[in-house]
């Protein structure tokens, strides 16, 4: 009884913090934070209740491609593993692989944004110039050539991703802090003796914070989807299976040609929803945040 | 005694279009615990005088010559470095248009205490939250409005709020631009009431810029009116305002209707003010003046004293 009205007024904090709240009293965003809420959860525990052996193989011939059974609720795969556990572990690795990714690609945006948003001169110009060669690289063919060069392993996934997804973060942030380091009060406090820095960090960033978060979501699924790509095309780690090496066994193996919906159709779903999840959030926010979008 | 002298202060702007001289052979004292008043149209070079004094011209100004002494040094020679000790610890600033000098996200009790963490490292959160209270409660904020964010103040409140601020490291000078400009009559007269106690209770010294005349007259002692980045009339301002000697002093407050007087028009001044790209040779009040004659163009714009304490730039005395 006690725990239910702690869990209550847990809720009910939550829906009372801002931004969260009016994130939920939309109806998108409201179904975009139960499906990630859902998909955190699964991540979660997911693998701690059905733990995922990736030498645990079948031993017979019944137990390759077998359809969806009392005992592996998703069939097995080409050798015999359990898809369902696999699946589960995978969505760990996908979420990991996503959100590191975008704390990279988020840091060094919002950085360079703030820098050369800040500062006018010709450093702040060459920034321009490197986020636009950035910008206009095809980016797919160079996070291949990239992740071809330095290996299959997760950091490396995560390395390519972050530093090649910035770009548009940075953009975004230094046309808002142009705009906020020619308001009266950011005069005021340098007229105070108050150094770069601490304009920055202490009067600007709270300021460009709103842009950084619904910008953070929508990199967010951006990542999944590269994530599953490169995993897709068989760049990804061996080892740690997520939904795109998922995928990528599926079509090698023929998973198609034998009708093995269970195997093709699970992780494909979960990338689906992970990434409809956030562009849901993402959509919200950039709602809640940008007043022209508003509806009435 | 003077803590502040400006002597043949020259200041220019580069723009696109050229040198802008805002500024040109301003002279100008002022006496401890005095308040001096600077007056003048758009353009006229106030502003920049309140900003060259503490350092705070933006990039494209410049001060090409002249001093600003101030307490027997002079400010100009001085590095960025060393203009920072001085800056709000002994010259602090209230700000044109203070309304919107706060930032919105944070409290404006933690932006009033802000100057005292960047100059007093020695004083504690303690210290600086109890003197940021017993200051709002001074200029007329409940303390317990430290935590308030700055749209949860009104204009007035606001601007007591900026008073406070430049009165946090217990500046000597205070120079306040434009300090009720954009706020209703009875705010006006409260903050004007405010200022002159504070003046008073801290032994403050401080200049006031504004475009009207009323404000000036009711706060300063000593005016001076200024015209094209010139003075063209200062002095005491009781005589100045009863007396003006510069055609320019006498249709600035021509312009203003006199609630005491009869009912009259009141007339504005035809023309504007001359381009300070080209600024031209002699009076730079030439073009507009009903007085003017062909001497006024060599006219070197010397003040000189008309009656004790009162002096005027104007070759008609």
């Amino acid at each position: 009884m006690k725990r239910k009205v702690v869990i209550r007024e847990r809720i009910n904090k939550i829906k009372d913090s801002e931004t969260l709240g009016m994130v939920w009293t939309d109806r998108l965003g409201r179904a975009g934070i139960i499906m990630l809420g859902a998909i955190m959860v699964i991540a979660v525990f997911g693998p701690v209740i059905f733990p995922f052996n990736a030498a645990d193989i079948g031993k017979t011939a019944e137990d390759i491609f077998s359809p969806p059974s009392v005992n592996h609720w998703l069939g097995t795969d080409e050798i015999g593993r359990d898809v369902f556990r696999s699946l589960l572990s995978g969505a760990r690795i996908s979420l990991i692989v996503g959100l590191s990714a975008t704390l990279i690609s988020i840091s060094i945006g919002s950085i360079i944004g703030l820098v050369s948003g800040y500062y006018s001169g010709i450093g702040s110009m060459l920034l321009m110039r490197v986020t636009d060669f950035f910008l206009a690289l095809p980016v797919l063919p160079l996070i291949i050539v990239l992740a071809s060069i330095f290996g299959q392993s997760i950091g490396i996934t995560i390395m390519v991703i972050g530093l090649t997804s910035w770009p548009s973060t940075a953009r975004i942030v230094r046309s808002q802090v142009i705009s906020i380091r020619e308001r009266q009060y950011i005069e005021r406090i340098r007229s105070l003796g108050a150094g770069d820095f601490r304009i920055i960090v202490f009067h600007i960033f709270p300021n460009v914070m709103p842009l950084i978060y619904a910008n953070t979501v929508l990199v967010i699924a951006g990542s999944i989807l590269s994530e599953a790509t490169l995993a897709f095309l068989g760049l990804g780690d061996p080892v740690k299976v997520s939904w795109g090496t998922m995928l990528h066994y599926a079509f090698v193996s023929g998973a198609a040609g034998r009708k093995a919906w269970w195997y093709l159709l699970p992780p494909g779903i979960g990338i689906l929803f992970v990434v409809l999840s956030f562009t849901l959030i993402g959509h919200t926010l950039d709602k809640i945040l940008n007043p022209r979008l508003r509806e009435y | 005694m003077n803590i502040l002298e400006l002597r043949d202060l020259n200041v220019h702007f580069n723009s696109h279009a050229g040198k802008v001289h805002a500024v040109e052979g301003v002279n100008l004292t002022l006496e401890k615990g005095k308040i001096l008043g600077i007056a003048g149209e758009s353009g006229c070079g106030k502003s920049t005088i309140a900003l060259s004094i503490p350092g705070l011209l933006p990039d494209n100004g410049e001060i090409d010559a002249g001093e600003i002494v101030f307490n027997g040094e002079n400010l100009i020679t001085k590095t960025e470095k060393e203009m920072e000790k001085i800056r709000w610890k002994k010259i602090s600033v209230i700000f044109q248009g203070a309304m919107n000098a706060f930032n919105p996200l944070k409290t404006i009790g933690k932006q009033i205490v802000e100057p005292m963490q960047l100059h007093d490292q020695d004083i504690t959160k303690k210290q600086a939250e109890d003197r940021t209270k017993e200051l709002l409660e001074k200029v007329g904020i409940a303390g317990n409005r430290f935590h308030s964010y700055p749209h949860e103040f009104s204009g007035g409140m606001r601007q007591r709020a900026m008073i406070a601020m430049s009165l946090v490291c217990r500046p000597e000078l205070v120079i306040a631009d434009e300090p009720v400009t954009a706020l209703d009559v009875m705010i006006q007269a409260q903050i004007m009431e405010l200022i002159r106690d504070l003046c008073k209770e801290y032994s403050l010294s401080m200049i006031i810029i504004s475009h009207d005349l009323s404000v000036l007259a009711e706060l300063c002692d000593r005016i001076s009116i200024m015209y094209g980045g010139k003075i063209l009339e200062e002095g005491e301002s009781e005589k100045v305002f009863k007396n003006p000697r510069h055609p320019y002093t006498e249709k600035l407050l021509h312009s203003y209707p006199d609630i005491h007087g009869d009912r009259a028009v009141v007339h504005g001044i035809p023309g504007y003010p001359p381009s300070l790209i080209k600024p031209p040779e002699g009076c730079p009040f030439y073009e507009r003046c009903t007085k003017r004659t062909d001497l006024c163009k060599n006219h070197d714009m010397k003040l000189s004293e008309t009656e004790p304490d009162h002096f005027s730039a104007c070759i008609f005395l």
